[in-house]
Parts: structure tokens; sequence; C-alpha cells
């Protein structure tokens, strides 16, 4: 045989083999509507506590998922600092009906990390959990090799026991360029065909939202750009509203003074987005969660605030609802407000004082050792010589099958916080 | 247990230090066959895992550039190949088409991939018919024309896509990569400086 007639055998043999994958391929572009209604004879409820208890150490990027019996899971990345090679991710199961979270457990490090995507790893961040198409936990968490988060990808972990054991790491590949630099952030959600689709953003060069869809084994179906790199969109989180209809709302990264949450919506079950707008709730460059109700008002946790005609700093956090797809928004609640101390920042004393009165506000009968060991622990992450700040951020919201909601977040970097509210106490707060 | 696609992902990172470590024997002037076992053994040797923390250190480099792409991988290996045993499969003079298309694709792609504009041509390698057909008409073309190393390059980019060779469920991943980029774009900038500078003599 000639040596052009082999290549034109190989030609047929690749692209014979090719389209055939690329007819199977159909990603599904119509959404999983899922909502949860509350009884209405429910009293109103408003409770909180950590869902973190190890000390002195520093905690972010909490992430929530509701197990097969009614109980709840929490992911956030724990380690030295932010970035700190020791960063492992943790997680901690809450028990409704003993209203009590248990010991933490380590579920990923650096180590058992590069070790299964054999690949060096610098770094771990922002965990993301959801239950897939198979019953499974799917864990995605942030990994970096080299630089900082903008050199980010996304890796993956499974477990078929509710997360008491997890399989080896493998690799997502989002990216052209170096496999960098893709970051997830929102709760994942679901097409009608069952399969996941993962809100995650890039970060390298431009920073935009996408939305990732991933097969029944959770390999990498479709890619989908929701913004351009100057719309400054990034850590999307998406709203179903229908099979149709839904809404991405995006942490706003501009460099404007006012800045606001940029949101793109479709009609179409995703297969076109509109163009970003920028919706009247403030977004201080920080990330948010957001939520739809069974009768479409949206609930969304932000940094929503705004000082001296400047919307930045993460030291009040607000709940929010709207009733008209995010025109406008009414605050059902201030969840923290620490925003005075901005114009008069605390000395370490007055912090520590401060600090020790929220966190036994935060837990109902800490004693004042804990209170002391608490503060403590925020203030070794909060304060830099004499100058101490608050911040409570990166919200993660969800809404149990029950009805009820729960939400984490970063309390002063030393601790996730954890409060589960029902409908009757968001209408009982709406209606004062 | 080494997953396959992490077997040759590694492999990918083993057959770019083979041929670095070719020009690098090559310019110290060790002679054959001395070069051929230098390279095997140093190729041997970065794959073994590392007391420290059990990776071998081909993964450290792997952790930076992740896997080459399949068009990396055949001109390493044929250029390994023409370097220890001077086998040679393709016609040099004819390598310049692969290089043009490397670059004009690489000079559009990598800017609208990372975000200029909303259309991402990243998608389309997640199993696009379009792009499919778009490709085998480029690989047909090719090899009608003689084209043979441009026409592999597409061929068994889109059967190691089709297989899940790699991690990437991605086509692009399998066609371009960044180096891969930076060569043809390298290669096309000195050719046609070459060009100007005879056009100028001439």
């Amino acid at each position: 045989m000639n040596r052009p007639l082999l290549i034109g055998v190989l030609i047929l043999i690749a692209f014979g083999s090719g389209f055939l994958k690329s007819f199977r391929h159909h990603p599904g572009q119509s959404f999983q509507v899922s909502f949860h209604p509350s009884s209405v004879t429910q009293e109103p409820r408003f409770e909180t506590d950590f869902a973190s208890s190890k000390l002195h150490i520093e905690t972010h990027a909490a992430s929530l998922v509701e197990l097969r019996d009614g109980r709840l899971r929490a992911f956030w990345f724990s380690g030295s600092r932010e970035g700190a090679s020791d960063v492992q991710i943790h997680s901690a199961v809450f028990d409704p009906r003993k209203n009590k979270w248990s010991a933490e457990q380590v579920v990923a490090t650096r180590q058992d990390t590069e070790k299964s995507v054999l690949r060096y790893v610098s770094k771990l961040g922002n965990p993301v959990c959801g239950r897939a198409p198979d019953g499974n936990l799917w864990l995605f968490y942030v990994t970096v090799s080299v630089g900082g988060w903008s050199g980010s990808s996304i890796t993956m972990k499974t477990s078929s026991d509710e997360g008491q054991t997890w399989s080896a790491a493998r690799r997502i590949i989002t990216t052209p360029l170096l496999n960098v630099s893709t970051l997830l952030k929102g709760t994942p959600f679901f097409y009608s065909d069952g399969t996941m689709g993962l809100p995650v953003y890039q970060e390298f060069i431009s920073k935009f939202g996408e939305l990732l869809h991933l097969d029944k084994t959770g390999k990498v179906i479709d890619l989908q750009r929701l913004s351009e790199g100057n719309d400054d969109g990034l850590q999307p989180v998406m709203l179903t509203k229908s099979a149709d209809e839904a809404q991405v709302l995006m942490r706003n990264e501009s460099d404007k003074r006012t800045r606001q949450t940029i949101s793109v919506s479709t009609r179409d079950g995703g297969r076109n987005w509109s163009r970003p707008v920028h919706l009247s709730l403030l977004n201080p460059n920080s990330a948010l969660s957001a939520i739809v109700l069974p009768d479409q008002r949206m609930l969304a946790v932000v940094n929503n605030q705004v000082r001296q005609g400047i919307s930045k700093g993460r030291d009040a956090l607000a709940l929010m609802i709207s009733a008209d797809g995010g025109s406008s928004w009414k605050m059902v609640y201030r969840l923290e407000d620490q925003l005075a101390a901005r114009n008069n920042p605390l000395d370490p004393k007055l912090y520590f004082k401060v600090v020790k009165r929220l966190a036994r506000k935060t837990v109902s009968g800490m004693t004042l050792s804990d209170a002391d060991t608490h503060a403590r622990s925020a203030e070794s992450a909060m304060c830099k010589g004499d100058d101490c700040g608050f911040e409570f951020s990166y919200p993660y919201l969800i809404q149990m099958k029950n009805g009820d909601f729960h939400l984490v977040y970063t309390w002063n970097r030393g601790f996730i916080k954890h409060i589960s509210f029902n409908l009757a106490w968001i209408d009982h707060r709406l209606t004062k | 247990m080494i997953t396959f696609t992490n077997l040759t992902g590694l492999a990918s990172i083993v057959i770019l230090i083979a041929v670095i470590a070719t020009l690098i024997f090559r310019l110290l002037r060790i002679p054959q066959p001395y070069l051929t076992v230098l390279i095997g053994v140093v190729t041997v040797i970065l794959c073994i895992p590392l007391a420290m923390n059990g990776l071998p250190p081909v993964a450290y480099l792997r952790g930076i550039i992740g896997d080459l792409s399949i068009t990396s991988v055949i001109l390493l290996t044929v250029s390994l190949l023409k370097y220890l045993f001077d086998w040679r499969f393709f016609n040099e003079e004819k390598r310049w088409l692969l290089q043009s298309v490397i670059a004009i694709t690489a000079v559009v792609f990598y800017p609208l991939a990372l975000g200029m504009g909303y259309f991402d041509p990243y998608r389309l390698g997640f199993g696009n018919i379009y792009f499919l057909i778009t490709l085998f008409v480029i690989a047909i073309a090719a090899c009608y024309k003689r084209y043979s190393l441009l026409a592999i390059c597409i061929a068994l980019a889109v059967l190691a896509w089709s297989v899940g060779w790699y991690e990437s469920t991605n086509l692009w991943n399998y066609l371009l990569d960044p180096f891969v980029a930076a060569y043809a774009i390298g290669a096309v900038i000195w050719r046609c400086g070459g060009m100007l500078l005879k056009l100028r003599r001439g």
C-alpha cells in the first residue's frame, strides 16, 4: 500500500469514530426544576451556630449538600492561611434533629490529590458538592499547581457512602491553555436529562462566568460562556425558574465605585443567554448566593453594603428578597453588620471583646472560655498589627427537601457560621 | 492505581523531556550509541517516584504544563526518531503548511477562547459536527496534496479524542497546545523574516 492510501485509511478510521462520538453527543438543554415548598403551618424559626470547630486556623469558602437521611454535609477549606500548602478540604455533618454538628473530617489534602492526579499540586481551594445522577456525591474543588488562583483547575472526587469515604481524585479539563484557570463557587444544578451543570468562572487574563455541563459519569460534555472578559462577572450562581427559564447572578469584579450584581438570563432552556445587565442589588466584588422559592421570589445573601458612595468590604451581610425577577430587592434581615468598625478600626483588645460577644450571640449557651478561644482564633486571622477587621463572606445557601433553608459563610476567616431558618421566619420578617 | 489517562498524559511529558535531553546531549557532542543509552537512562530516572512524596519528576512538569496535544507528541516523536536513529518520515520542505495552519489557528483561537467576546471556539471541541466536518475536509485535502504530516496530525488527534486518550473530552486539547502554537508562530515568523530578507537582497 502506498503512503497516501494508508493516510487516507487512517483519516477514515479516525473520523469514523469521531463522527460516531459526535452523533452520540446530545447535551440536554432544558433544566430540571425541584422546588421544595414549606409547610404554611410552621412556626418561624431562625437558629445560628458554627459548622467548623478547629481553632487557630483560617477557614473559607463553605458549601452544603443535603444527605439522603435529611442531614446536611458542609465542606470548606482550612489551613494556616488561604493558599498555604497545608490547606485541606474539611467536612462536617449537621443533624437537624439533634441540632448538632459532627466533628470535622478531612476529605482531601494536597498530597493525596497530587498522587491521584499524578501532577504536582501546590494548593487547594473552594469545594462544592452535588448529588450526581447515580445518587453518589460528587465533590469538586479547586487545585493550583503554579501561581495564584488564576492558575486553578477543577478536581473531582466521588463518594457512594454520603461522604464517609471518597474516591481517588480526578482532574477535569476545562480550558485550552494549560488547563488554567477555572474555579467554582456556585451550587450545582441539573438539566432535564438528569445530568449536572456546574457554574464556574475563569480568572486568567480576563474574568468571565461559564456553565460546565457534565455527563452521568462526570465527564465534561459542554461549556457555555455567560459573559465575556470585559463584563467583569464571576462566581456565577444559577437560579432555575422553570424548564426553560433561568437566571444567573454574578459577582461584580469591576473597579467602579458602586458595583452592582451582574445578571444574565435565558428563556429557551439555556440555548441562548442574554447580555449581562446590572441589577439594583449592590455587590462589593464579593461572592453571593441565591435560590428561587416555589412562588418564583428570589432569595439572596450578599454583602450589599455601600459606604460613602463606595460598595466595598465584606463586613456586613444581608438576606435579600426580590419578587420581580431581581429588578428590586428588599432586605429580609441583616445577618451581620460591623460597618461602623470600618471608619473607626478596632484595636486588638476591643476587637477581641466584640468578636467574643458575636461568638456568644451565634451559639446560645457558649461558655466564656469557648467564646475566648473563638475570639482568639478570629483575632489571629483578622488582625494585622493594631488593625483588626471583620469579614462575613462567601455565603452558600440551599433549601432542603423539607423546605428549611440552610446558610453557611466565612465568619472572620476563623470559622464557618451556619444559619438555619424557614419560610415562616422569612414571611414573619417581611411583615415586620 | 495509575489510570490510563494519567499514563498517556505522563508519556507525553516524557517524550518532551527526551527531545530536550537529546538536544542538550547533541550540543555536548555525545556520540551514538551513547546518546540513545543516555536518553533512555534520563527518561527512566524521570519516571521513578521520588521518596519525599511518591511523585515522579515528570509529574512536576505535568503539573505546570499539562498534557501535550497529539500534534505536539507527533512532532516531538518525529524529531526524536530523526535525532536518535536518523529516521526521516516526512518531507521537511512541506512542514511549513502545518506550521502555518497551527500559527493562524492559534492566533485566532486563543484570544477568543480566553474571553475576548462572547463566541467561544473552545466549545466546538466538545463534539460539534460542523467543526469535525471542517477538520475532515482539511485532512482529506492535505492527504490529496501530499501534506502527510498535517493530515496525520489531524487524523490522530481526532482518533485519540474519540477513544478518550487523555483526560480532556475537548478535541482542541488534542489538536493544539500553547507550546506547539509558540513553535509554529516562531517558525512562521522566522520563515517570513527569511523571505523578506531574500526579497530585499534580490
